[in-house]
């Protein structure tokens, strides 16, 4: 089937390619935020009369081919901003840069619709995507009061969150391991903070998040279920600006400031928690207390810079990078122990404009996580842990628009990864024992891509691509993979489309973790002669309707097929294990499901409603494992089985009410059947007698003793159960104040509203002969306040 | 018009209001009984029983599982029978109580008493061949009132002998041990090892002393990262002068290994929302448990000045 698609597809392309004889004008340039510069990604450029449009792509930078025409009007509309008409005389090619204001803010007395506002959505080919509006996000209350943006990814349909609090994200079935999250381009192997209570995301750093959950666009690879693609804002280019806030657990601060009289400019944010700040001050007054136990120390920061400098007239270069680290320490008179964590990321980028037609975006990353336990013992033993990622990637991309009916884009990219597993390193200080163990990895990436989005009628558009792809391990062997691409959009009327998508993915690392949750500690790991890439394709088709004047309601259907799934056996070491690859078992998987989402993004009310009805299994049968699979190849008894993050209904309601000028209320509600789980169904008593000579004189020569004498629970079925369903809701109340000096906001949050007690995870207690099953909530009702001001 | 955020502002007194309220609620209790339903449950015979070379007897114990939230009084099955076989040798184990003593045939004609933790009533054997590594022994278990089977098979493995014990003391006068071995190479070799101590404990109001001991440790590794190199297992600072360690360095098989990690595996996610719930990797065809050869050296160690 691949390979009849994948002809059809250079059919495709050959046809697009006739079509560059055409010679129209274009009109092209960038879309700025009139306020400090920044591009605006995926606004929207068209013409009413000549029912032709396009959107700037993730540089702010659009190309519109129309016939040459005396006059033609060009409208430009973004979200929460005031569109603009610009009237046009198009006998040649012609550039134009736009800037656009603030909705709140323009003079102009513009009635703004969302019917304009939703109409990038209504036109795109693409499908399942989400984006995050950073000023909703903002004000949507959160955990602790600290905005996250994955934790607003997570009220969407189709995503849901691990567990209580957690930035994990579980994208139509898939797993977590199976999300690209690129920030400018780089991927970030572990994006959260806290053991995934935060993300690794400042808010006040990011300009846009999208995430793709199907209909993938054939420049991303590599994940299964999603892509995440997180922009950093450029910085002001128009005059030194400043933002923070001061919270219940961080403080953040932003500066920004145009180089060179708005040739350039840059950005630095910073954000760091003071937990341990507390901590530390209770120590040291309990610490003369003979029974005191000090509280560990904990806390992370993370900082973000970006710079970028218009070299001429068509060449600008950016650098941007990502620095956190999480801290845990505990150290006593004869036991040291410092746990640490995080990621770097770098990215060199080089925009070129060849000609109005020919846009060029070369990037150049470095992405690196790892974790290190440094553990000393009285100064006698150092025992030292970690585990590392690290990547050098290459990539080029182009954006062709040869008329106003194609836009082509094609490029390439190339990874080396590098793997540190489990190294381990134990010495005493006489040196009389030392142990080395761990094992470093390589291996190579590559993958080359095109795609054209076709407008083929004024109904019809249609999104096709091919990705490529191939993996290089150090140890020779080699994956390739064809993953076709491809979209459409048919327009019923101007406020009905149907939209269509097919995507084939390859996976070819994979994330070493059976907690079901983002620990520090998960590594990845390549695949190799035993350890095949994972797969996925996927179909997806829905409908989007526009109500009335206000509102837009999607609804998409989708099935997933997952080959290659990787799990572990029962008791793997997946710790220090020089043989990982014999921890591994593989399996299948498939998915399905619906997603109702209905938008309303202008007037007082603002928000979304999002429900998600859908199935997940897995099936690890053995089947993979060789021609005669044993029971410990298997999961489950080679039944199927959900994963524990499969969810039948999945509810959120997110609302945005502006009450008065100085005053907004927000309120999300969520709901979400309880996680499938295992339960023991069964238990059975451990004598763990030891039958010995007794070497005490005299006795009877041999001594019966219990080790451990314990009682052991019997789990059957791998997630045969359901923990209670989930609910919640949020409150929030934001204060806006206009001083002199810029803006501020006092935002109250409350988490869990009704201090509803969902059941983080079960747990069982012996009483007497009795076994209770107890529920524990990790998050009661919690208020917070932040502090926000920007200058 | 003030533009600056005001304390005194009538809508502050309904959000500190809120806040200290939602304090107050943020302090209760965070964990509450629920009501659980399991499908019904088919109880299995559970066994346990170990074979060690250089004993004059061994034990068997056999009880029932039950439910998980079924009362549980450690169900004994003391009247089946059990036999094991190994070349053409065949020994029927005889059931005793521990507790209300027992005499071993041929061995001592006095009543020993002892204490197994949890069961009294198990199944005792005499008979077996124990040096030969190569001999397989079979166990049969015939259920006759439940209408139940239950078989196993094991071999012994070859002892591994400590090296030595050392310990020395920190500047508090606690001292830590630390017990050697040497791993045979070229083979995948699981071990046990525990350690007991044994302490002096002086009688209240009284200048006489009682010998008390105590599993100090109990853990398994194998050999997978170090294999043919020499182990050293430690301790804490924890033992004073006077006291004697008792190391025991059991030679186990991979059966017997996965039977532990399992079932402390399955123990684990009891509690541990991050743990993957596991079956027990048990050796017993149409029950579960443990039937397992093993072999055993012990040394001895007394905390000096």
């Amino acid at each position: 089937m691949n390979s009849r698609f994948t002809f059809l597809l250079f059919l495709f392309l050959s046809s697009t390619l006739l079509s560059f004889a055409q010679k129209p004008t274009s009109i092209s340039g960038y879309v700025r935020d009139a306020d400090n510069g920044e591009t605006l990604i995926g606004a929207s450029v068209y013409s009413v009369e000549y029912k032709v449009g396009t959107l700037t792509n993730e540089y702010g930078y659009y190309s519109l081919g129309i016939r040459s025409t005396d006059s033609v009007e060009i409208t430009f509309a973004y979200s929460g901003f005031s569109p603009r008409v610009f009237k046009v005389s198009l006998k040649e090619d012609v550039k134009l840069d736009v800037s656009m204001s603030d909705a709140n803010t323009t003079l102009e007395d513009v009635v703004i619709t969302a019917n304009k506002t939703f109409k990038e959505e209504m036109n795109s080919t693409q499908m399942s995507v989400n984006t995050v509006d950073i000023k909703e996000a903002k004000v949507i209350p959160a955990l602790f009061g600290e905005v996250d943006i994955i934790k607003t990814l997570q009220l969407k349909p189709g995503v849901q969150s691990g567990g209580e609090g957690t930035t994990g994200l579980y994208v139509r079935g898939g797993g977590p391991d199976q999300n690209l999250i690129v920030l400018d381009e780089a991927t970030v192997y572990n994006a959260s903070h806290l053991f995934g209570l935060f993300s690794t995301f400042n808010s006040d750093a990011v300009k846009d998040v999208t995430l793709y959950k199907g209909g993938f666009p054939a420049q991303f690879g590599g994940r299964l279920s999603s892509v995440v693609d997180i922009r950093l804002k450029e910085g002001n280019k128009q005059r030194f600006a400043g933002s923070g806030g001061i919270g219940t657990i961080s403080s953040r601060l932003t500066l920004e400031a145009p180089i060179n009289k708005g040739k350039g400019s840059f950005i630095v944010a910073g954000r760091r928690t003071y937990f341990d700040v507390i901590t530390r001050q209770i120590n040291r007054i309990q610490a003369d207390k003979p029974d005191f136990n000090p509280i560990p120390d904990y806390y992370f920061y993370d900082l973000n810079a970006k710079a970028n400098y218009q070299l001429g007239e068509n060449d600008r270069v950016y650098l941007s990078g990502y620095f956190g680290r999480d801290l845990f320490g505990f150290n006593s008179d004869n036991f040291n122990f410092n746990f640490d964590w995080g990621n770097i990321t770098t990215t060199a980028r080089w925009n070129h404009l060849f000609n109005p037609k020919l846009f060029l975006n070369t990037t150049a990353t470095f992405s690196d996580y790892k974790y290190e336990i440094n553990n000393s013992f009285a100064d006698l033993f150092e025992f030292k842990l970690g585990s590392q990622i690290r990547d050098v990637n290459l990539k080029t991309d182009f954006y062709f628009t040869p008329n106003n009916k194609h836009t082509i884009r094609f490029g390439a990219a190339w990874t080396y990864h590098r793997f540190t597993i489990g190294r381990a390193e134990v010495n005493s200080s006489d040196s009389s024992f030392n142990f080395k163990s761990g094992t470093d990895l390589f291996a190579q990436e590559g993958g080359i891509y095109i795609s054209d989005d076709y407008i083929a009628s004024k109904r019809l558009t249609v999104n096709a691509g091919l990705r490529l792809t191939g993996f290089l391990n150090a140890d020779g062997a080699f994956y390739k993979g064809i993953e076709p691409r491809a979209s459409a959009k048919y327009s019923i009327s101007e406020k009905v489309s149907i939209k269509g998508s097919f995507a084939r993915m390859n996976q070819y690392i994979h994330l070493v973790s059976n907690s079901g949750a983002s620990l520090p500690t998960d590594l990845w790991f390549p695949s190799n002669n035993v350890v095949k890439p994972q797969n996925a394709t996927q179909v997806a088709t829905g409908i989007s309707i526009l109500l009335g004047d206000k509102y837009l309601l999607s609804n998409e259907y989708y099935y997933k097929w997952l080959g290659n799934q990787v799990d572990f056996r029962d008791n793997a070491n997946l710790f220090v294990n020089e043989n990982l690859t014999g921890e591994f078992l593989f399996g299948k998987g498939w998915t399905y499901g619906t997603e109702l989402y209905l938008q309303k993004k202008q007037g007082k009310l603002t928000g979304w409603i999002g429900y998600t009805l859908s199935w997940a299994w897995r099936k690890f049968d053995g089947s993979l494992m060789g021609p005669e699979p044993g029971i410990l190849d298997m999961i489950n008894d080679g039944q199927p089985f959900h994963p524990r993050y499969d969810r039948r209904h999945d509810i959120s309601v997110v609302m945005i009410y502006e009450l008065a000028k100085k005053w907004s209320l927000t309120g999300t509600w969520i709901y979400g059947t309880g996680n499938a789980t295992s339960l023991p169904v069964g238990r059975g008593f451990i004598s763990d007698y030891v039958t010995t000579l007794n070497p005490t004189p005299g006795a009877i020569n041999f001594d019966v003793f219990g080790v451990d004498p314990r009682v052991v629970p019997f789990y059957t079925e791998r997630n045969g159960f359901r923990m209670p369903a989930y609910n919640r809701m949020d409150l929030g109340l934001v204060y806006t104040m206009f001083p002199k000096w810029g803006e501020a906001d006092l935002t109250l949050s409350v988490y869990n509203a009704y201090n509803r007690r969902n059941a983080f995870f079960i747990f069982f207690e012996q009483e007497d002969n009795r076994i209770a099953a107890n529920q524990v909530t990790l998050f009661p009702i919690l208020p917070s306040i932040t502090f926000n001001f920007k200058f | 018009m003030k533009n600056t955020f005001s304390f005194s502002s009538p809508l502050f007194r309904p959000i500190l209001f809120i806040a200290v309220i939602s304090l107050f609620a943020a302090c209760s209790n965070l964990s509450k009984e629920i009501d659980l339903k399991l499908p019904d449950y088919e109880r299995e015979l559970n066994v346990e029983g170990y074979l060690l070379p250089g004993l004059p007897l061994y034990f068997l114990s056999l009880t029932e599982t039950v439910g998980y939230f079924e009362e549980f009084d450690l169900p004994v099955i003391n009247d089946a029978t059990v036999i094991i076989k190994y070349g053409n040798e065949i020994d029927t184990l005889i059931p005793v109580n521990l507790a209300e003593g027992f005499v071993i045939p041929g061995i001592t004609t006095d009543t020993i008493r002892l204490f197994l933790p949890g069961v009294n009533e198990v199944y005792l054997g005499l008979r077996f061949s124990p040096d030969n590594l190569s001999q397989q022994f079979e166990l049969t278990i015939i259920d006759e009132k439940g209408g139940r089977q239950a078989s196993a098979t094991t071999r012994l493995v070859e002892t591994i002998r400590h090296d030595s014990m050392t310990y020395d003391f920190d500047a508090k006068g606690k001292a830590f041990v630390l017990s050697y071995f040497t791993d045979p190479a070229g083979q995948r070799n699981y071990y046990r090892r525990v350690l007991k101590v044994r302490k002096p404990f002086r009688i209240t109001g009284s200048q006489d002393s009682i010998w008390l001991s105590d599993v100090d440790q109990a853990f398994i590794f194998d050999d997978e990262a170090s294999d043919g190199e020499q182990f050293i297992l430690g301790t804490g600072f924890e033992f004073e002068e006077g006291d004697t360690l008792i190391s025991y360095l059991y030679h186990i098989p991979k059966e017997y290994y996965d039977y532990l990690e399992s079932s402390d595996g399955a123990i684990q996610a009891n509690f541990n929302p991050f743990a993957q719930p596991t079956r027990i990797l048990d050796n017993i065809i149409g029950g579960t448990g443990i039937f397992t050869g093993m072999a055993l050296h012990v040394d001895t160690l007394i905390i000096g000045k």
